[in-house]
């Protein structure tokens, strides 16, 4: 909501004909702006917990770790304590020196008392946010000086209770702000149209009103600090602002990877792709040629899905490591022509899969909402094609090897079986601790819904990243290493063909029902037809 | 005082104040980035873990 400080809203600023009216004077006495100055201070207030709400909701709705969820909501409160403490310092520095008051607006004790909380507090807040009337009734006041010093009696309870301080004080701090907007109402003395938020009981503020809030927040800064625009310091101030709400943007997408360039260069890739795969060069927008992408997908998959080998994935008698195991025993004992085709198979199934991601892509690229999606992870998507091209590479070389020793007519060499020896365990062992595909396919699991529900190749892909996702990635891949992504991805691919399992993975994964018309029948169900 | 000096006090608070606020903002968007970072994760462990269990 901070963010929307510098919006500008016509429309909005229309509506806040009482701010201009009470600024419009060129030279406010000090009591207007300190009114002002206090009305900008709880808008920033207001606008703080309601963001504040906001996190711990998040918290509530994204994670399922109590003692990670805890932690959060731990700094969230101590970021409250900070806010109500610029508030009270805020107040305090005013109080103080322009009303010669020796401890404050609130007195010593009191502020020791907030230092130790860990979240903010609706009464001292208000005491800060006692706002225009404040500022209109000097400190000395008698009534004044002791509503800003005591501490109430549910922030002295509230100590020894810290489990149902958070909750209480919430509820305080809401009921707080609708109060005093409701009296700011009825007394006609409302500077800020936010202010308006919370008149009904409703949240702190909603959209609507936080963007008013903040309008408000910008026009009453422009007359506190008069006519000539901000001072020099504060402009300083609403530059860094400024700067770090850029950056904020800046990051955000960058890990979007979303750049001016972003759409040149999916294109440019799409092309390159496009060629090596021989697609028609209207492949994006021509519905045949949509569809040729299609059936080449399937086909691929299809080819990768060998029926001999997901019958023994199904009976768990084939698996990652037997067919590293396998390759592992032609070195031993194989003739050189089996150690080439072995490698031969292995070069072609990355051949395959780089082959079958680069239609995905062709086909996101054709496709306006997966086309966003793509622009979210086209790097990781790109490096596996890559890496799978590569290492099909380094298994073409190996198998290069075992033809020329069986052109000569004699065994590998020692050193050749040492080295694939070596290679073959290497991706024994990473094939354990590497993410296939790392973080690219778990992403296209978090792509719409809607998507992988009408696309059932989506699906089985979604199947297969949630199987690598937990997977941890090293920091150092070593280049075989992209082997044992390759080699699991299929493993994993297999591994869960069926399609009841299919539909199961695919509904844990997005967290919704797929449409009995997508789903596999039951045993039941099968047998009826 | 004289009002011109109050002014002067109430500008530095005021402005002492933004710059807290501006501190604490960028910690608190640094807090929903947090949030979205173990959610992911551990939908990555659930997923996994869903996965292993098929």
């Amino acid at each position: 909501m901070f963010n929307a400080m510098s919006d500008q809203n016509p429309e909005k600023k229309s509506e806040l004909e009482p701010t201009q009216e009470v600024s419009r004077g060129e030279s406010l006495d000090y009591p207007k702006k300190e009114a002002l100055a206090r009305d900008a201070v709880k808008a920033y207030y207001e606008n703080f917990r309601k963001e504040q709400g906001e996190i711990d909701d998040e918290v509530d709705k994204k994670i399922k770790d109590p003692f990670e969820g805890q932690e959060v909501k731990e700094e969230n409160k101590v970021l409250g304590k900070e806010v109500a403490g610029a508030c009270i310092d805020f107040d305090d520095e005013i109080k103080q020196k322009t009303r010669d008051d020796p401890d404050g607006g609130r007195g010593i004790e009191q502020k020791e008392e907030v230092d130790d909380e860990k979240v903010p507090s609706a009464e001292s807040s208000e005491q800060v946010f006692g706002g225009v009337e404040s500022t209109q009734k000097p400190s000395s006041e008698p009534g004044n000086k002791e509503n800003v010093a005591q501490p109430s009696e549910d922030e002295e309870g509230a100590t020894k209770k810290p489990a149902i301080d958070v909750e209480l004080k919430r509820k305080k701090a809401q009921e707080y702000i609708n109060n005093t907007h409701t009296a700011e109402q009825t007394t006609g003395e409302s500077i800020t149209e936010g202010a308006e938020a919370g008149a009904e009981g409703e949240d702190i503020l909603t959209e609507d009103e936080a963007v008013e809030t903040a309008d408000a927040m910008e026009e009453t800064e422009k007359h506190f600090f008069g006519e000539g625009g901000h001072s020099e310091d504060a402009q300083t101030l609403i530059d860094e602002f400024e700067r770090a709400k850029k950056e904020d943007a800046e990051n955000e997408d960058l890990e979007n990877n979303e750049t001016p360039e972003t759409d040149k260069v999916i294109a440019q890739t799409g092309k390159k792709y496009a060629e090596e795969l021989k697609l028609p060069l209207n492949y994006k927008d021509d519905v045949e040629a949509k569809k040729e992408i299609v059936k080449a997908e399937k086909e691929m998959e299809k080819k990768l899905m060998d029926a001999e080998l997901i019958k023994g994935m199904e009976k768990g008698e084939i698996n990652l490591a037997s067919i590293i195991d396998e390759g592992l025993g032609l070195l031993r004992e194989g003739t050189p022509e089996q150690v080439k085709t072995y490698f031969e198979n292995i070069a072609e199934t990355f051949d395959d899969s780089a082959k079958h991601m680069q239609y995905m892509y062709a086909r996101m690229e054709g496709d306006p909402e997966m086309k966003e999606s793509l622009k979210k992870d086209y790097i990781t998507l790109v490096t596996n094609i890559q890496e799978f091209k590569e290492t099909s590479a380094i298994m073409k070389e190996l198998a290069g090897r075992a033809e020329k020793a069986q052109e000569k007519g004699v065994s590998l060499s020692d050193a050749d079986i040492k080295e694939m020896s070596s290679l073959l365990n290497t991706l024994k062992k990473a094939a354990v601790v590497i993410a296939a595909l790392s973080g690219a396919l778990y992403r296209i699991s978090q792509y719409s819904a809607q998507f992988a529900v009408a696309h059932p190749t989506i699906a089985n892909v979604v199947r297969k990243s949630g199987f690598v996702a937990g997977a941890k990635v090293t920091a150092s891949v070593i280049p075989a290493t992209v082997a044992a992504k390759g080699m699991f991805w299929i493993a994993a691919f297999v591994a869960v063909w069926k399609e009841k399992k299919r539909d199961d993975f695919v509904q844990a994964l997005f967290q919704f029902k797929l449409p009995a018309i997508l789903t596999a029948p039951t045993k039941a169900e099968a047998a009826k037809k | 005082m004289t009002e011109e000096e109050k002014n002067a006090i109430l500008k530095k608070a005021f402005i002492a104040f933004k710059d807290k606020m501006s501190d604490i903002r960028r910690r608190q968007l640094a807090l929903f980035d947090k949030i979205d970072k173990i959610s992911s994760k551990e939908k990555a462990d659930d997923i996994r873990d869903k996965i292993h269990n098929v």
